[in-house]
């Protein structure tokens, strides 16, 4: 099964990282993004990938064409050019790598990369979230459901802390750090849908998020799994310093498990 | 002319040569190379100094930075579905870093072919009728048909009467009506080479000057657009009329 990433938005919220290199490209701990994203998937067995390429793309091409020297030992003879690959131990990834333009929206960049899927369901999932989603009860979901699409959702860790306050006496009662649960439900991408969901594209100048997903709503072709353990964007390079940090622990939750 | 140093005018950190700052996403180079594509001109000598290697990465990986592709990491395949490219014949000379450009075009003397070529800056933009202008070229019959433009900059030319205490006109250099500068865009007869052998200076001033001297240089009137890409400026106002959809450099169909 195939996993698509949309990896072509500008990333105008971490400008100081984006204005050198497209966001799925940025760092943690020296790995894109994307890579972390993609590992994941890996870890459950889905080796296929279709990056949907946008703002300075060629550079996403260009980090997976030197993919392979960049990761193996290798012995470069400078008199002939030669180069013999001492070991590699790369990963059994295909990545299908696509030109959808550099404004486009979403459904417009998933209505140009339908040639390169095959077979009737794939996944999606953004190029600037890492989360420990399991991939397989997901898609348990997905086709217990029945419907054309089933996206994740989860409550995100707040931004700020939350402050219980006496109705009595108006004094602060009790302090709660940046409180989960009074959060509502947000879409982080790690979606599975069916081929069916290419009826519900138009002429591609929409958010997917927009028009489509309403559309499937409306239709009751809209299921939901509630994702409850990590997920974080990175929206902001605080976000990413947070990433980082969890990283640097040696067991950030999105790791893959040790074989 | 791509040799030169390095631009301030891109976000990138490390530096890249001023001819590939993204205008639309594509480098100003590619602009320039698409607008002579459309005139028939496919055949590209590029003059690279400071960071050639960039320039000839660019153009090596072209068709694959356009196509869709599938890389296969593990057997390190790389697959392409649906080849895009350009008909274009590009050659990469590394012609040195510090090199004026009298003498980066000397270095590109032997892989010209014909009596007649052009030499164009790398850092401007324009919609010059090169079939206009080549054929100005072959009616006038010097040595060089070099293409002149109305000056583009802020400055403003005061005409001091005075000194003490101005007085005269101010006017904006781009309203003088007899102001005319190079605009970097110049064809060529091979007969060049004769007059360049002892020459180091740069092309459009110290060349130019030395063709005037023998009556070898004639003057291509452009009234339309051109514009030297320079600072950040030029740069987000050339963005912004990409944008806009009504660049006037975009003399081609997508």
């Amino acid at each position: 099964m195939k996993v698509v990433i949309f990896a072509g938005g500008k990333g105008t919220r971490i400008a100081e990282e984006s204005v050198y290199r497209p966001k799925p490209l940025i760092e943690i701990g020296g790995k894109p993004i994307l890579w972390h994203i993609m590992d994941w998937y890996s870890s459950f067995g889905y080796n296929e990938f279709i990056i949907c390429c946008g703002y300075k793309g060629q550079m996403i091409k260009q980090y997976f064409l030197d993919y392979y020297t960049k990761n193996s030992d290798i012995k470069v003879d400078l008199e002939t050019g030669g180069m013999r690959i001492l070991s590699q131990n790369i990963e059994p990834w295909k990545v299908t790598l696509v030109n959808t333009g550099l404004g486009t929206l979403t459904s417009g960049r998933l209505m140009r990369v339908r040639r390169y899927i095959d077979g009737d369901t794939f996944m999606m999932t953004y190029g600037d979230g890492v989360g420990n989603i399991d991939i397989p009860s997901l898609l348990k979901q997905y086709y217990s459901n029945g419907k054309f699409a089933t996206i994740s959702l989860t409550k995100p860790e707040g931004r700020f802390g939350a402050v219980q306050i006496s109705r009595d006496t108006g004094l602060v009662e009790c302090f709660r750090e940046k409180a989960r649960g009074d959060q509502s439900w947000v879409n982080i991408g790690f979606s599975a849908f069916s081929t069916e969901i290419f009826n519900y594209l138009g002429d591609g100048n929409s958010m997917l998020e927009d028009k489509p997903y309403e559309l499937l709503a409306k239709d009751g072709q809209m299921g939901a799994y509630f994702h409850k353990g990590f997920w974080s964007p990175m929206d902001t390079v605080k976000d990413k310093e947070y990433l980082e940090g969890l990283w640097n622990t040696g067991n950030a939750p999105w790791k893959r498990p040790p074989a | 002319m791509a040799g030169g140093l390095p631009s301030s005018i891109s976000e990138q950190p490390d530096g890249i040569p001023k001819p590939m700052a993204e205008i639309g996403g594509r480098p100003l180079l590619w602009h320039i190379m698409k607008s002579f594509s459309q005139y028939g001109l496919t055949d590209f000598i590029i003059c690279a100094g400071y960071r050639s290697y960039v320039i000839k990465q660019y153009f090596l990986n072209y068709y694959v930075y356009k196509s869709d592709i599938t890389v296969d990491l593990a057997k390190n395949k790389v697959t392409v579905h649906n080849k895009v490219t350009e008909p274009w014949a590009v050659t990469i000379l590394d012609t040195g870093v510090n090199s004026s450009t009298a003498e980066r075009v000397k270095q590109a003397a032997p892989y010209l072919e014909g009596d007649d070529f052009i030499v164009c800056y790398g850092d401007c933009l324009s919609d010059i009728n090169i079939n206009s202008l080549i054929d100005s070229h072959s009616k006038d019959g010097h040595i060089m048909t070099a293409a002149v433009a109305k000056p583009t900059g802020r400055n403003t030319i005061m005409n001091i009467v005075q000194p003490g205490d101005i007085k005269g006109s101010c006017i904006p250099s781009s309203d003088i009506h007899n102001a005319w500068v190079n605009a970097c865009t110049m064809v060529v007869n091979k007969r060049i080479f004769a007059q360049l052998e002892d020459m180091r200076g740069t092309f459009e001033t110290d060349v130019l000057n030395r063709l005037a001297q023998i009556h070898e240089v004639s003057a291509f009137y452009h009234d339309g657009f051109w514009c030297p890409v320079e600072t950040v400026r030029d740069r987000n106002h050339m963005q912004q009329l990409w944008e806009s959809g009504h660049a006037p450099w975009k003399i081609w169909n997508d």
